[in-house]
């Protein structure tokens, strides 16, 4: 009997086996040594990569805050802060814009150290890998560009503006980063870092012509986009100058059907968006069966030519009620309403930028002669070259081309700071599209929303970073 | 030990033998109180050693047969129990003596039971008669008010819906970690959401262990106290009873607190602002299209029903004993389609020998919840009813030309003529309806809580146990869209498939087992010297399912089945093929191992020592750092047991405790970001264009450990006047450390955050209850009880450097400041110069301009200063009246609801409150609604922060019990009783319901008021 019960209170504490309680591995979920173990899953990384750039946060950013929407019919608050111009280190929108850059660039950094990383003596698969490289050279390059176009500062209002060589940028990252606190680039640094990269992802990519992807027009857009904003304007004539003799722009009659993807005329680069990835850009202005909770403000509509190709690329004359003037540049296709790719580059803005770096070049007849091709080619007829008097007249003819033809593209905000220290001019809204329901009617020249703040998420981290003037610390 | 069983079947045998020769007769007697020397009734009379029992009437007498070589015995609750041998006695009357010290009465604590006056911790039993009938079906909710330091909230008025519950104030501000105590059915740890659905009339005792010195047993799990419920079991020698209840009821929405603008005031209000359909209107005009005037809460919400039947099966012989009760609840929302219907089954079985105690548990429920809303859509969303109902226009019709009501809507604003989309903001109200009437979103949950244990005696004083059980939920959601639903035809797959709807099927199932053995040494040397030590181990595994899939296109011939659905490769005309499936799943994993120990000494039933320690190994955690050790010491000195007090006539029992303990909080978020915390991990995922890729997920921090509980308590627990005056006082300090906090890191790295142990938060606080029987005659019994908690919560540091971390409204972190204040711009009014809003600066200046620099940190918070519950119960010969209020003090929300009805920029679309009538027009107006040109509904700062501190009568029953003797032994009672919930509620909050677990409302289904009639009738 005693014998007995002794085993069984033995047995009682060593019956279980404690190990399968103790030690369990995810099921969901890749350990960090697995994720890019071939060829196969660094293309995985690349495709997210992709798919986590998302320029659809500076679309809307740019749109509502400045001038280009006003409230919809359906509008049930939606976009209501940007258009309110409320802009601080917490706003959703600074937040969204830097943390999805970021990680844009975290991951292609991760695929970039796992190619440099990978051992493999077969050809087929180091063309692979590196077409790889020079995507991920170049897209982490492109998230990179659109951090500092808004959010570089200097300041003040002097010429060269947010992106004089020695202004603040944002840091520059080609490393992991955990508990690292990185310190912003000058303007300088960072766009010979962002070079750099380009130039190594020119030197890899290969001869690619997918334009849903990278290509070598997509880095030399990117480069005349870089060049403008950090005032080589040498540099962003040439590229633009090679991308215009590459791609003719399109007919009037073709126009259209860009922004539909229904053909690809002077398209450099078009983001898909599909069914099986989600995402609608026309999501930004409008839900369901295109009920619009913003719309084209009045200031902008009243802007666009009835027999100007763009008046009904940005206002959608199909479905707009009476008295609406719903976006159009994402109008879907069929059986998506609102999902439209997004055209990252097109070849019109090679000749926008070629005409302001004219025109920042003292070549003032050569930028009226560049936007003039522009509009014959929009109006599909001959249109009066325009003349430009001075630097302030061509940049602010050339904006107001930029207004009509990048038009919820995302560049209008940059824009809008690139040039104030030109035209002097802060953001002036339509009386039509503001006032009433807590909307305000502009902002002022010197406002400090004019550069974007460091979102709250990265000083809370990064205790080495400066934030822009007028928004504290 | 062979020859003492022996002699005691001879006993037995002869004593059995003998049955057969002895001469039955009828005994009668009377049992009084020896305190009052008033009829007892309910005195349980049993012939010792069979099932043979009955129980006195109303005046405290009995009758029951035995033979003259039996003996009776006489038990009563709180009361000594008597043995009386029959003899030559044919009247036996007794008088039942008070059982001083509750000698008798055990409690139940972690893995054990001990004698009330031996308990060392802080903890409170919540007993049957306190939460049988209310017809509530979710028990946590029941809770509410019962018990001082337990704070419960519902989260919505969907019936059933579970409802937060915190202990003693917020322990961590990890936002992702349990902070939720531990639920204990029957030696089986449950999930705390799933807790909420037993059936709250199966439960003999809850009992809610609140300090460390008792919740340091349960180790890593503890952290945030525990709740140990036991379910009714029969009684051994006790005839088979049976008792039936039924009740019936209905719920109806407490009235909101705000007015809404009628169709005049709204196409007015309209034309003032140069908006919507009342712009450029005449009065005529306004007057004429103002003659249609709908409150649409009329229309949209309703009164739901509430029925319920039950019957239970109690009772047992020499050796076994069982209980079964199966029940069936219903209940409706106030809100088309908002249902739960709920089926009950508990069997518990107990069988003893010798030697062997063996029991087991064994519940079933089958739950069906339908929801009012599709999908996992929030307040915001355009289908919710209590959306619609506030913003839906006034000026529409709720019905078709021929009478009919309109659930397919409007395709013209009725005023202007504009095309109204069919699914588009005006046409909410419509939507909702369509969506309520066509569309399912269904919870079907199936849950088994199985439990067997068992315990035998290896020697006089040495015994082992074992206790396994299973905790098994499974949930089957469903949520179709029907292709003939106004959803279904305009928006889902998308607008222009050519095949409408969609279904999503998932199961989610849950199965946690747990196992704990253990050896326990008791004994009593020198009759002064008691000691018990115990050794255990634990074992507990979760596994995790979850598997489903969302198919588009319906056949609407075949609305109800998997196979009306397209195969997913169908093309439209156009090329496109919208029905692709999409899948979802989940597999998680989690697991424990624990070795530990206790140890109680007490000495002459003065001194009681208890000290326990346990080992915990979790899953969660790296290698390094995968055992942790908890452990408390505690004490009791019971006072009225010196020699100097022992003879006192007035003190019958004064106490007092003292412990500390270190308990853990393994439980640090469910998702696997949290579960896999320790590493570096990527998801597959959708890449671009649809092409697999592969995401970083998060990044790991290796070092991660459990949050740590240190607590102290001090309590005093005291009985005056026989029991007439009791309660007990608690006095803790709490501090968690090592709070798990996702410490931000730069965004550069891809991620904002990592998980680190880093903060120490610190609840200090007061509770007391209190119970005093005013008057306690024959007939009358009066009983006044309370609880009140107070609870103060600091951030003391949050990682050793920073002072504040700005994590938005009420998750910002500032030391020495409550977690969960509000962070945000003072609003100060309007200027009555301008309408324009007014807030104040860092320091305190008025300003007209509005900016996120002016946040400051507000003496306010989501979690109540003062809560707590007191009441009235009066007894009066047959008849019982009891009453719970429950209140909370100085408790903040922001209304977001009232914001969205009082915004102006949504006046061409939504209606609003009245109080927009009030607002600045001119110069020199003096009000609190500024010139609606400058409202701005995301930058008005504190405006629409709210007092939500109520007092609530959260339950008043007014019931009459007939005795046997009135029911001339038909029955042995019948109970008949109405009932409210939420009768009254006192509240500043402006909208429906002030109570609820979040800190903002946003259209929240509310919590209703219920009437209830039911019977209960003993056989």
């Amino acid at each position: 009997m005693k014998k007995y019960s002794f085993y069984l209170i033995a047995s009682l504490f060593v019956f279980l086996s404690c190990e399968d309680a103790r030690e369990i591995d995810p099921t969901d979920l890749i350990d960090s040594n697995q994720a890019f173990g071939t060829v196969g899953d660094i293309e995985q990384g690349v495709q997210a990569a992709y798919g986590s750039y998302t320029p659809e946060n500076v679309i809307a950013f740019s749109s509502r805050f400045v001038d280009d929407l006003r409230i919809g019919s359906n509008s049930g608050g939606q976009g209501i802060p940007d258009l309110s111009q409320v802009l601080d280190p917490g706003s959703g929108s600074t937040t969204g814009i830097w943390t999805t850059n970021y990680s844009v660039i975290n991951l292609a950094t991760q695929v970039i150290l796992a190619i440099e990383a990978f051992e493999t003596d077969d050809e087929s698969e180091r063309v692979r890998l590196n077409r790889a490289l020079g995507e991920m050279l170049a897209l982490r390059s492109l998230a990179h560009i659109d951090l500092m176009a808004l959010y570089s500062s200097d300041n003040n209002i002097a010429p060269g503006g947010e992106f004089a060589a020695d202004a603040l940028a944002v840091p520059y990252v080609n490393s992991i980063i955990v508990f690292e606190q990185p310190v912003r680039n000058t303007v300088a640094e960072f766009s010979a870092a962002v070079i750099a990269d380009l130039d190594r992802a020119s030197s890899v990519l290969g001869n690619q012509t997918d334009i849903n992807r990278v290509t070598p027009e997509f880095i030399t857009a990117a480069r005349a986009r870089l060049a403008l904003y950090t005032g080589d304007n040498t540099g962003a004539i040439a590229n633009a100058n090679s991308l215009i003799a590459d791609i003719p722009l399109a007919d009037k009659a073709d126009y259209l059907g860009i922004f539909r993807d229904t053909n690809d005329e002077e398209v450099i680069w078009s983001l898909i968006r599909n069914q099986a990835a989600g995402g609608s850009p026309g999501g930004l202005f409008a839900f369901g069966t295109r009920n619009p909770f913003l719309e084209v403000s009045f200031g902008l509509g009243d802007l666009l030519d009835p027999m100007d190709a763009r008046r009904e690329v940005v206002i959608d004359l199909v479905t707009s009620e009476s008295g609406e003037t719903r976006v159009g540049k994402y109008f879907g296709r069929p059986g998506e309403d609102l999902r439209n790719n997004v055209k990252v580059f097109r070849v019109a803005e090679q000749y926008l930028i070629k005409a302001e770096a004219q025109a920042r070049s003292n070549d003032l007849s050569g930028a009226a002669a560049t936007i003039d091709l522009l509009r014959d080619a929009r109006f599909g007829s001959d249109q009066p070259t325009p003349s430009y008097g001075s630097l302030r007249d061509a940049i602010e003819d050339i904006l107001l081309e930029r207004r009509l033809e990048l038009a919820y593209e995302g560049h209008r905000y940059i824009d809008f700071r690139r040039t104030r220290d030109i035209l002097g001019n802060g953001i002036v809204r339509d009386s039509r599209d503001c006032g009433a329901q807590g909307i305000p009617c502009g902002i002022p020249v010197d406002d400090r929303r004019f550069a974007m703040p460091i979102p709250n998420v990265e000083i809370a981290g990064n205790t080495a970073i400066i934030q822009n003037p007028g928004y504290g610390n | 030990m062979r020859s003492k069983f022996t002699l005691f079947l001879t006993l037995l045998l002869a004593l059995v033998t003998s049955f057969s020769f002895a001469q039955e007769k009828t005994i009668t007697g009377n049992v009084t109180a020896a305190a009052d020397g008033l009829p007892l009734p309910g005195v349980s009379v049993v012939v010792k050693g069979t099932s043979r029992g009955v129980q006195t009437d109303f005046d405290g007498n009995y009758s029951i047969n035995a033979s003259s070589t039996e003996s009776l015995v006489f038990s009563y609750l709180g009361l000594k129990e008597q043995t009386i041998a029959v003899g030559g006695k044919t009247v036996i009357n007794v008088v039942m003596e008070e059982d001083a010290e509750l000698l008798s009465e055990v409690v139940v604590t972690g893995y054990s039971t001990v004698k009330k006056e031996s308990v060392t911790a802080a903890q409170t039993t919540v007993t049957a008669e306190t939460i049988e009938n209310v017809p509530i079906p979710a028990l946590d909710q029941v809770l509410q008010g019962q018990v001082a330091g337990l704070s419960v909230n519902a989260g919505s008025g969907q019936p059933g819906a579970s409802g937060t519950i915190i202990l003693r104030g917020r322990s961590s501000f990890n936002p992702n970690a349990n902070i939720e105590p531990l639920f204990i059915i029957d030696g089986v740890p449950v999930d705390e959401d799933n807790f909420r659905s037993i059936n709250s009339n199966d439960i003999e005792n809850l009992t809610v262990l609140k300090d460390a010195s008792a919740s340091a047993i349960y180790g890593n799990r503890g952290a945030n106290g525990v709740i140990i419920v036991t379910t009714k079991r029969g009684s051994f020698n006790q005839p088979l009873s049976v008792t039936y209840r039924s009740q019936y009821g209905f719920t109806d929405l407490i009235e909101p607190n705000i007015n809404f603008l009628n169709s005049t005031q709204f196409l007015t209000y309209q034309r003032d602002l140069g908006a919507g359909a009342g712009n450029g209107l005449t009065d005529a005009e306004i007057a004429q299209f103002g003659q249609v005037n709908t409150n649409w809460q009329d229309i949209l919400l309703r009164q739901g029903k509430t029925f319920s039947q039950e019957v239970t099966f109690s009772g047992g012989g020499e050796n076994s004993r069982s209980f079964s009760s199966l029940q069936y609840f219903e209940q409706e929302g106030t809100s088309l389609r908002s249902k739960l219907q709920r089926i009950s089954l508990r069997s518990n079985l107990d069988a003893r020998s010798d030697k062997l105690t063996f029991s087991s548990n064994i519940s079933l429920n089958f739950t069906r919840n339908d929801f009012v809303v599709n999908g996992a859509a929030g307040g915001g969303s355009l289908d919710n009813p209590f959306l619609a109902a506030f913003i839906s226009l006034p000026y529409y019709s709720p019905f078709n030309p021929d009478g009919s009501l309109n659930v397919t809507g409007l395709s013209n604003d009725p005023i202007t003529g504009a095309a109204l989309g069919p699914t588009g903001f005006q046409n909410t109200p419509f939507v909702t309806q369509n969506t309520n009437r066509f569309n399912t979103n269904r919870e079907d949950e199936i849950r088994a809580v199985i439990s067997v244990s068992g315990k035998y005696q290896l020697a006089d004083n040495l015994s082992i146990g074992t206790n396994a059980g299973i905790d098994y939920t499974q949930e089957n959601d469903l949520d179709v869209i029907s292709p003939v639903s106004l959803r279904g035809q305009f928006n889902v797959p998308n607008a222009a498939a050519q095949i409408r709807g969609s279904r999503r099927e998932a199961t989610q199932r849950v199965l946690r087992v747990n196992w704990s053995n253990n050896v326990t040494y008791t004994n009593t040397f020198a009759d002064k010297h008691n000691l018990e030590v115990g050794a255990f181990t634990e074992y507990f595994k979760q596994q995790f399912r979850d598997a489903g899939f969302t198919g588009f296109g319906i056949d609407p011939r075949l609305p109800n089945s998997i196979l009306g659905l397209t195969s997913g490769q169908t093309a439209d005309p156009d090329g496109t093929t919208p029905y692709v499936p999409t899948l979802e799943g989940r597999s998680v994993d989690l697991g424990l191992f624990s070795v530990f120990g206790l140890v109680r000494y007490g000495y002459d039933g003065k001194y009681n020592i208890e000290a326990n320690i346990r080992r915990d190994a979790s899953s969660r955690f790296s290698s390094d750092n995968e055992w942790g050790t908890f452990f408390s010491v505690s004490g009791r000195w019971n006072i009225s047991k010196e020699n100097w007090l022992s003879n006192s006539t007035w003190v019958d029992n004064l106490a007092l405790r003292a412990g500390y303990g270190e308990v853990g909080n393994q439980d640090i978020g469910f998702g696997q970001a949290n579960i896999f915390a320790t590493r570096d991990l990527f998801s597959s995922g959708t890449g671009y264009a649809g092409n697999p890729g592969v995401f970083p997920f998060a990044i790991g921090n290796p070092d991660l450990r459990w949050e740590t509980k240190k607590s102290i308590n001090l309590g005093l627990d005291f009985g005056f006047m026989k029991g007439r005056l009791s309660g007990s006082l608690d006095v803790y300090q709490e501090d968690t450390e090592d709070i798990l906090l996702s410490a931000p890191i730069s965004a550069t790295s891809g991620f904002t955050t990592i998980l680190r142990n880093l903060g120490e938060l610190r609840n200090t606080g007061v509770e007391f209850a209190m119970s005093y029987d005013v008057v306690q005659s024959n007939d009358l019994v009066v009983n006044l009880f309370a609880n009140t908690a107070y609870n103060k919560n600091e951030v003391v540091s949050i990682d050793g450097e920073q002072e504040f971390v700005d994590r938005g409204n009420t998750q910002s972190l500032s030391v020495g400041d409550p977690f969960g204040s509000f962070f945000d711009v003072r609003y100060a009014g309007v200027n009555p110069a301008n309408g324009r809003p007014l807030f104040l600066d860092v320091d305190g200046n008025l300003t007209e301009s509005f900016s996120l620099d002016n946040r400051v940190i507000l003496d306010k918070t989501r979690d109540p200063e003062f809560s707590g519950g007191f009441g009235l119960n009066v007894t009066y010969k047959g008849f019982g009246l009891t009453s719970l209020f429950s209140y909370a003090t100085n408790v903040w929300r922001n209304n977001g609801t009232l914001a969205v009805v009082e915004d102006p920029s949504l006046v061409g679309i939504a209606n609003q409150s009245t109080r927009v009538l009030d607002r600045w027009t001119q110069p020199g107006d003096i009000t609190d609604i500024p010139d609606p040109q400058f409202f701005n509904r995301f930058a008005d700062g504190t405006r629409y922060l709210e007092d939500s501190s109520f007092l609530r009568l959260r339950n008043i029953t007014l019931g009459y019990t007939f005795n046997s003797d009135q029911l001339k032994n038909h029955f042995k009672s019948i109970q008949i009783y109405v009932q409210a919930q939420n009768l009254v509620t006192w509240s500043k909050w402006r909208g429906f319901d002030p109570e609820d677990n979040n800190a903002g409302s946003f259209f929240d289904f509310p919590v209703g008021r219920t009437f209830t009639l039911g019977f209960d009738i003993n056989f």
